[in-house]
């Protein structure tokens, strides 16, 4: 059943912000103000993920770019990871996938054989409202994580 | 509005800053001298009568005996502050314009960071209010650094970054804010605008050594976002500018310890870095 499932799947990403810095990628989702870093394998999935191609698709794609050690266990790793970021959509195989054994379990048995090259990183923030990115908020701006500048004082959240 | 207009106003100035018209407007023409002291470097007289922010400053002028006067700072028509001490208004003048200019520039990508400037090149610090960045600004200058800004980093549409003074502020031992200009601190206040070369991630940690690992410049990139005032309004832009400053700098991150020791190792690192890319140059 879960093989069936595998074969029929074809992964979506979401929609984002994309650019490129050298190797990596990084993505800003507008629905949920998170940004992304993915590294290269991480990526090259990621964008493989059109919703057009299957799994083993993709797996045959990843293969010719990264070599003939890209295995299931790397691919199913990499789109876990994606997913877990929000940076795929939501599907029931991915539900099921992403229940497997924890992701350092996962490298340590995937590692040794695949190199870093093939082990996929997704670094994500979330982006901060605007006044968090100052050393102090005006008047009517928001206290709950930033103090208020000079003389104005913090009321129910707001600077007055 | 029209209230506050009727009011005798004794000076304006009409200035562009960062692609963005402003307006200010005293009861005296020594207050206004004294603001033009705070603001931004790269401000400049305009013609212009339509401005997107009027200030309207009345300075507690005119003491009377057994009278004191308020000192009442407006943006557009909204009071900010109503103060005895005129000092308070001053420096939530600079603060609150330095946010409109963040949030509304077009010219210019405002990053909450520190930036100081060492060998041509700058090395930027972003973090949260209370991380200690300005502490690490006081010793990087007090290194010999030039200062750029303890409060934003402006970016250009190339990813350079320019300078942007504002008094350093620490929090005494009393728990009192304290401000100190760079000039005190020994920089000269001609900097330039220069890329970076390095990037770094950290905050104050009682204790603590300096023991940075170099991450990704993508992890760079997320550092900067995370302090970039219009990032949800404008992820496109920002990223984009982020990007392009980020593509040839170091990314440090680490905890640190006592400032004087962390500045001596960032300034160390410049040098490393101004080497290899000096001997890239020449190889190229």
């Amino acid at each position: 059943m879960k093989e069936i499932a595998r074969k029929q799947f074809r992964p979506k990403r979401v929609d984002g912000i994309v650019e490129q810095l050298l190797d990596e990628i990084l993505v800003y989702d507008r629905a949920t103000n998170t940004a992304h870093c993915l590294n290269r394998f991480a990526a090259s999935v990621w964008r493989m993920c059109d919703g057009t191609q299957t799994v083993h698709e993709i797996e045959a794609h990843a293969r010719q770019e990264f070599g003939a050690n890209v295995n299931r266990q790397n691919l199913e790793l990499a789109l876990t990871t994606l997913y877990r970021a929000g940076l795929l959509q939501e599907d029931a195989f991915l539900l099921e996938v992403s229940k497997k054994p924890p992701r350092r379990q996962f490298l340590k048995q995937i590692a040794p054989l695949a190199g870093t090259l093939l082990i996929p990183c997704v670094a994500s923030v979330l982006v901060p409202e605007a006044e968090a990115a100052a050393s102090c908020s005006s008047l009517g701006q928001a206290c709950n994580t930033t103090p208020c500048c000079a003389t104005l004082t913090c009321l129910l959240g707001r600077c007055v | 509005m029209a209230k506050l207009d009727r009011l005798g106003w004794a000076a304006e100035l009409s200035m562009r800053a960062c692609g963005l018209n402003i307006g200010i407007r005293t009861n005296s023409e020594e207050l206004l001298d004294t603001i033009r002291l705070r603001l931004p470097v790269e401000w400049r007289p305009s013609a212009s009568s339509v401005v997107g922010r009027l200030y309207s400053i009345i300075g507690a002028t005119d003491q009377r005996m057994g009278t004191r006067r308020f000192n009442i700072l407006y943006a557009n028509s909204l009071q900010i502050v109503r103060t005895f001490n005129s000092s308070d208004v001053l420096n939530l003048f600079e603060s609150d314009l330095g946010i409109y200019l963040a949030e509304n520039s077009s010219q210019r990508l405002f990053v909450h960071a520190a930036a100081v400037g060492w060998n041509n090149r700058v090395a930027v610090i972003p973090g949260r209010s209370q991380t200690g960045k300005s502490m690490l600004t006081r010793e990087l200058i007090r290194a010999g650094a030039t200062y750029y800004s303890d409060e934003y980093a402006l970016f250009d549409r190339h990813g350079w970054v320019h300078p942007f003074h504002r008094p350093l502020s620490f929090l005494n031992q009393s728990g009192r804010e304290i401000q100190l200009r760079a000039q005190q601190l020994g920089s000269s206040m001609t900097a330039n605008a220069r890329p970076i070369s390095l990037v770094v991630l950290t905050h104050f940690k009682p204790a603590g050594h300096w023991k940075p690992s170099i991450v990704s410049r993508g992890s760079g990139v997320l550092g900067l976002l995370c302090n970039t005032p219009i990032a949800r309004t404008h992820p496109k832009k920002a990223l984009a500018i982020l990007t392009k400053a980020v593509a040839r700098a170091t990314v440090l991150r680490g905890s640190r310890g006592e400032a004087r020791e962390t500045a001596k190792m960032i300034l160390r690192k410049m040098d490393s870095e101004s080497l290899i890319s000096s001997s890239r140059l020449q190889s190229e």
